[in-house]
């Protein structure tokens, strides 16, 4: 035992490891891993859904205590570190169990995403079945499926575009990492960089002088050459960054400050592609800006629902939504304004709504919450023994 | 006491009505806010503190996973961090368990950078993460082993975190959120760094526990967190040239009127259901 608690360091590498690279992921070999697995996992479920009948439920039982025993070990494992600083659980000097997690985590990514095909191809089967048959929702599937299908395709072109990103950003950290010469794409990007700078500065200057004008602390003479000013300072700012890129060039070594002008030269690259204007039209101006607009409603329907479902019948009714309306006003400086003119010190300050929502929050809020989190705890522990020893009705059994 | 069928109809009233009203109020308070006296939260002064006494060049981890559905509140928290964090020259890493969220907290970066005048350049001074599925697993590896969980990501090329081998060489930990993601923080970082959170409002009842335990360095609620967090900005930075109030103090008024008409209707309903009970209508 005391071997096992001895942290001893592990060996440095297990067939769990994989090697540190700062190399860019999403590479040729990457793509044929995924569609290796993807083959894998076909194959799997294949010889999964031949099984006899009565080695399912083993199988299953055996696969989801394996999977859970994996995540308790890890969670027992005395924890050390080695000189270099890196955590290790050491699993009986075999190898550092920490290693497999992010491979186990990998596996579990995979079946999410086999999970999400399984979605995507129930929304085809639906939705493709009522236009072939002419359902009298037809239209509004069309317009799932089209606005499925858009958002799939610019996204991937978008996703696509941005392993080339992610390549020139690798060639100006290993440029800079290894003192080369200034390129002609990286100095292109830094140029680019130090045009949306400059850009920046200027968006930045404006946002901040029109709050002033709107505020009426600056006039409009005042507000134009002001201006004027952060244009000619972005035109200077513009003129000092070309002239640092060009000392680079004639020094023939990258500096940090072109490496870092060029980085953001790659992402003003990136925007300006179609490819990614398209996407954001179609994410950000699109899907997000419905969505924030879609649940903005749910405030109309709270304020219906809370009017005709708070209705007083009992004495403890009365005290929750007397509590409610206390702590809800405690989070509102006009409502903390409603008492406002008691004092701060002595003994009325105990009347000021901070104060009652304070206690309540503190005094029977918190312990009670902790109350329910200890029982729940409690239950949940139970239930994952039982799912883990497939005792659960519905986890692999309808019995 | 008035006639019956004036308190019939305070007691049934047409939804449409309560939702013209609503429309109403909130309109007027976003074109007219009226301003109060903001008093800060201790939990909100705790949060802003700790980050304001960090050093240039120290870095932290943000796990952002709120979107559109919860902007109301998360968004002008996240902004009024990321205006902290950027006039402190603190370094950060943005991670997410929500496939949404990394797009949206890159969007709003980029909006506070070109506000703030700062050239805080990604993959220099911050850098993204992205998603992570599997949010069991990917806490589990941030806590045991960071280097290995953001390598795939590419990011580890940024000058902040080269030398960055375990959690506990960050300086915190701040989950911006709008789910039950800090649960496996608080089960899984074993004190490796100090925890923070800006959450929902209705999610700080929950969370209250851990803040009174000290398990969370501070806790940023809701919409008045944000304004409680621009309030501090504004102290701590009160030239005109800094932008510090935002969405914070802007959606206090509405929200104030917003809920002042929820808890008047509630009241109104109750009284005249009374009233009807004792006339044997209701």
């Amino acid at each position: 035992m005391s071997w096992f608690l001895a942290q001893q360091d592990p060996p440095g590498t297990s067939f769990w490891a994989f090697e540190r690279t700062d190399a860019p992921v999403y590479t040729q070999p990457f793509f044929w891993m995924i569609v290796g697995t993807f083959i894998t996992s076909i194959i799997l479920l294949v010889l999964l859904s031949r099984v006899p009948s009565n080695f399912r439920r083993p199988i299953t039982i055996g696969i989801t205590f394996l999977a859970a025993m994996f995540y308790v070990i890890e969670w027992l494992l005395p924890k050390g570190r080695t000189p270099n600083g890196e955590t290790v659980a050491p699993f009986f000097g075999w190898f550092n169990w920490l290693e497999a997690v992010p491979v186990i985590g990998r596996i579990s990514q995979v079946l999410t995403g086999m999970i999400l095909a399984l979605g995507v191809m129930s929304i085809f089967r639906v939705h493709f079945g009522r236009l072939f048959k002419r359902h009298k929702d037809a239209f509004f599937s069309g317009v799932l499926l089209v606005s499925l299908f858009a958002m799939v395709i610019f996204g991937l072109l978008d996703f696509h575009r941005g392993f080339a990103d992610e390549e020139l950003s690798a060639q100006v950290s290993n440029a800079l990492r290894r003192e080369q010469p200034v390129s002609d794409q990286i100095a292109e990007l830094a140029r680019l960089g130090a045009e949306s700078e400059a850009e920046a500065y200027i968006i930045n200057r404006k946002i901040v002088l029109e709050r002033l004008y709107g505020l009426r602390e600056l006039s409009k003479e005042e507000y134009d050459s002001q201006i004027a000013e952060a244009r000619d300072e972005a035109e200077r700012q513009r003129t000092t960054n070309n002239e640092l890129i060009q000392s680079a060039i004639d020094v023939g070594k990258i500096t940090p400050e072109v490496a870092a002008l060029a980085s953001a030269g790659v992402t003003a690259q990136h925007e300006r592609q179609a490819s990614s204007q398209l996407f954001n039209l179609l994410f950000t101006r699109g899907l997000l800006t419905m969505d924030a607009a879609m649940f903005s409603l749910i405030g109309f329907f709270i304020l219906s629902a809370a009017y005709r479902a708070f209705r007083i019948r009992s004495i403890e009714a009365s005290i929750l939504m007397a509590t409610a309306l206390i702590v809800l006003l405690s989070f509102i400086p006009l409502g903390l304004a409603l008492t406002s003119a008691l004092p701060e010190h002595g003994f009325a300050s105990n009347f000021r709504i901070e104060s009652i929502s304070g206690w309540l929050i503190q005094t029977v809020s918190v312990p009670s919450i902790r109350a329910i989190d200890l029982g729940l705890g409690l239950g949940l522990l139970a239930m994952a023994l039982r799912i883990m020893l497939g005792l659960e009705r519905g986890v692999a059994t309808t019995d | 006491m008035g006639s019956t069928k004036f308190w019939k109809t305070l007691f049934s009233v047409d939804r449409r009505v309560l939702y013209l009203i609503l429309i109403v109020l909130v309109c007027w308070q976003v074109l007219k806010p009226i301003d109060a006296k903001n008093i800060v939260l201790p939990a909100s002064a705790d949060l802003y503190n700790y980050l304001s006494n960090l050093k240039k060049g120290d870095v932290v981890l943000i796990e952002s996973d709120w979107t559109t559905s919860t902007q109301g509140e998360s968004k002008g928290q996240f902004k009024a961090l990321m205006r902290l964090l950027m006039r402190k020259g603190v370094h950060f890493v943005i991670t997410s368990i929500d496939p949404q969220a990394p797009v949206i907290a890159g969007l709003v970066v980029e909006e506070v950078v070109k506000e703030e005048g700062i050239p805080y350049r990604q993959g220099v001074d911050w850098a993204m993460g992205g998603y992570f599925p599997n949010a069991e697993n990917h806490v589990t590896s941030m806590v045991n082993n960071i280097r290995r969980e953001l390598t795939p990501k590419g990011i580890m090329n940024a000058p902040f975190l080269q030398k960055i081998n375990d959690l506990s060489e960050l300086q915190g930990v701040i989950l911006v959120t709008a789910s039950s993601s800090i649960n496996l923080w608080y089960e899984r970082i074993r004190n490796k760094a100090p925890l923070m959170l800006m959450c929902t409002a209705v999610m700080a009842g929950e969370n209250f526990p851990y803040y009174t335990s000290r398990q969370l360095e501070g806790l940023v609620i809701g919409a008045k967190g944000a304004y409680d967090f621009e309030t501090l900005l504004a102290q701590e930075f009160p030239d005109p040239k800094y932008i510090n109030f935002q969405a914070g103090r802007r959606y206090m008024s509405p929200l104030f009127f917003a809920l002042m008409l929820l808890v008047v209707s509630v009241v109104l309903g109750n009284i005249a259901m009374i009233v009807l009970k004792k006339r044997g209508e209701a």
